[in-house]
């Protein structure tokens, strides 16, 4: 933790605000100063909203305020959509009046160089004078979609799920929620880091840890300035929930001359990597692979061990997957004598099948009465997880009650790969999120969901 | 300031860090007598705060199989002492059989902290750059997911070539106990292994340069 304790609670507070200030709050459709009202508004946001800004009297149907001060008793978070020199005066100010935490969306700070560097010098002693957490600066902002306090200035088409989104990029954190938004993932909250000036990830982290709204955390993270704070945060936070990082910025060098060998051995990568698995996180490579593998980390429970088990009725989309899920540690081991028994009686003697594992039903196997019941057949052994393959054709039924139901008894992690396109699909798909059924579009997706929750599995075994 | 190797292999050995056994000589007959303990074949080295890369300034003699040979290289290091260094130590220790050579490193680093290395040693590092990291403190397990991590651990534990096999145990005991010294040690800046020798039943440090502050 980098911030005080006192810090720490009214960022949690800022989090599960009632009372909202938008200062620099405009009408104008094209301006940041929009973005809060709108979607506080249309989240649904059951507290107090303070649209402050002398020159209007209403904003959006709400009273607006000629200053901070006019607001009594004062928020809880105060939003401040100004450039960065008004910003950091308007913070005193906010400060003074006892409003809990402020965000700030300017950029203009040490990441333009010199001026900006002082500015945010000046920034951070404020907030450690007046033990305000700051949000930002350089940032969207906050959201907690759980209670509809959806606060950040640009749009992010979501619904209110398991996944923390905390961002250092406004731009790579909504590309995140909008890739899980489309496979059918919500998320808990919406953290822009921004500069990490006073509140750093680690302080996000250990903020939102104990919200049960937040089953899974997804980090993008550019470049931390204090990464040993982050470790000893992220793994005691890692310890109680999953934790993916995505990291940019692999190529730096570390600059630092040395008179041993280990300097130049070191690229900052190589230590952002390792710190990473020592506190147990799981590291992607794609915006994509981070959302895929927060959905499955949010919805299915962790494998007990690496015996997977994959079914099927055509042969090259399991074949596709295995090179990753194999690679990755995963076993297949065969079926029993007796499952393959029972896997022969229900195809029935005509069709040639291949019993082995994975198991490709061919023919027969994409009537749903038969697909599903092979399923129980092989839920009877003693596999740790299952894969399952579909080829979607309009004219036969998906077997998804059957799913959930054995999904249900056997209480085992099964990821469901729906060859199809999402168009047409998109109603499926929506079923299956409902179910509790987790399910993905390309073999490559589904692997790399099993494979993120057996990396999971053995960051908790150590 | 940089430790000359004698009296950064005391400081591994005071921590407990398996060391090839190190001596300061002063005459050729103290090589004779080392010779005597130690047996053939014997290594002999400069042993300087100035040099720390020895063999590129010539200062390092391996394999030296009789007293002849031992006598030749002391007069070149006294010689190379004279020119170089003159406050250089000359040290004599038995040459270490061929096993597999591992790299391990300790640094400070500004935002990481202490930081562990291990990686492929010998010539290869710095062709291979096959090294993991951890940071410190760490767990017995962090340092066998180190050896895990290596793309050549899985070969060479087995014992690659002609090399006998590795016991991995005795290699993550060697790097608990650097850790642990440069844990209690704050004016350690960086250390420096480079051969640690495995081998099935133990694994020593060949050679050692730590950097100390002040």
């Amino acid at each position: 933790m980098t911030i005080s304790s006192t810090m720490m609670e009214k960022l949690k507070r800022a989090f599960n605000a009632t009372r909202i200030a938008v200062v620099g709050a405009s009408q104008d459709q094209h301006s940041v100063g929009i973005g809060p009202l709108i979607n506080l508004l249309g989240s649904s946001f059951q507290g107090d909203i303070f649209p402050v800004n002398p020159k209007y009297e209403t904003l959006l149907g709400k009273k607006c305020y000629p200053s901070l001060e006019a607001i009594d008793p004062p928020p809880d978070l105060a939003i401040l959509l100004l450039n960065q020199n008004l910003a950091l005066k308007m913070a005193e100010e906010a400060a003074q009046l006892g409003i809990g935490a402020v965000t700030i969306v300017a950029g203009g700070f040490k990441e333009v160089g010199a001026g900006g560097k002082e500015l945010e010098e000046s920034l951070k002693a404020l907030a450690e004078h007046y033990q305000m957490p700051v949000i930002g600066p350089n940032t969207l902002g906050i959201s907690s979609f759980h209670h509809g306090m959806h606060s950040i200035f640009w749009h992010l088409d979501t619904f209110p799920g398991p996944v923390a989104v905390i961002s250092q990029s406004g731009g790579v954190g909504t590309a995140l929620g909008q890739c899980l938004r489309s496979l059918q993932c919500g998320l808990s909250h919406f953290v822009g880091a921004g500069n990490c000036s006073v509140v750093d990830f680690g302080d996000y982290l250990e903020a939102l840890s104990d919200d049960p709204a937040v089953r899974t955390f997804c980090l993008f993270i550019e470049g931390l300035h204090a990464p040993r704070a982050f470790y000893e945060a992220a793994g005691k936070v890692a310890a109680r929930k999953p934790v993916v990082v995505y990291k940019a910025g692999k190529h730096e060098e570390v600059s630092r001359a040395t008179a041993t060998h280990t300097g130049s051995l070191t690229g900052e990568y190589d230590l952002y990597r390792s710190m990473f698995r020592q506190a147990g996180l799981v590291e992607v490579q794609s915006t994509w692979e981070a959302a895929v593998s927060a959905k499955a980390l949010s919805m299915l429970q962790l494998p007990g061990g690496n015996r997977l088990c994959a079914l099927t009725f055509t042969a090259g989309p399991s074949i596709v997957a295995m090179d990753m899920l194999i690679g990755n540690g995963w076993k297949l081991p065969d079926l029993s004598p007796a499952t393959k028994e029972a896997v022969r009686k229900i195809i029935g003697e005509k069709t040639a099948v291949a019993t082995q594992n994975p198991v490709d039903l061919t023919g027969p196997g994409f009537l749903p009465h038969v697909y599903s019941r092979v399923l129980q057949a092989l839920t009877a052994e003693d596999y740790d997880a299952y894969f399952l393959v579909w080829n979607y054709n309009r004219q036969i039924r998906l077997p998804l009650p059957e799913l959930e139901q054995l999904q249900r008894t056997v209480t085992k992690p099964m990821v469901l790969v729906l060859l199809a396109n999402p168009f047409e699909v998109r109603p499926h798909l929506e079923e299956c999120a409902a179910k509790g059924i987790c399910a993905y579009l390309t073999p490559e997706d589904g692997a790399m969901a099993l494979n993120a929750l057996l990396n999971r599995r053995r960051m908790c075994d150590r | 300031m940089i430790l000359p190797e004698h009296e950064a292999k005391e400081l591994l050995e005071k921590a407990q860090v398996p060391i090839v056994p190190t001596r300061i000589i002063d005459s050729l007959q103290d090589a004779a007598d080392a010779a005597e303990q130690m047996g053939y074949p014997l290594v002999l080295k400069l042993s300087s705060s100035r040099y720390s890369h020895k063999t590129e300034v010539g200062g390092v003699f391996l394999n030296l199989e009789d007293q002849s040979a031992v006598a030749r290289a002391y007069d070149e290091l006294i010689r190379l002492r004279q020119k170089l260094h003159g406050e250089a130590a000359i040290i004599v220790e038995p040459m270490a059989p061929p096993g597999a050579e591992f790299y391990i490193g300790v640094q400070r680093h500004d935002g990481f902290g202490l930081v562990i290395s291990l990686g492929l040693g010998g010539v290869f590092l710095e062709l291979f750059k096959d090294v993991s990291f951890r940071l410190l403190p760490a767990r017995r397990s962090d340092f066998c997911e180190m050896l895990n991590e290596l793309k050549t651990w899985p070969k060479l534990r087995k014992g690659f070539r002609n090399l006998p096999p590795v016991g991995d145990d005795h290699l993550i005991d060697l790097m608990d106990k650097v850790a642990g010294l440069s844990l209690a040690r704050e004016d350690i800046v960086e250390m420096d292994m480079n051969p640690v020798m495995a081998y099935a039943d133990r694994a020593l440090v060949v050679d050692a340069r730590i950097v100390t502050s002040g």
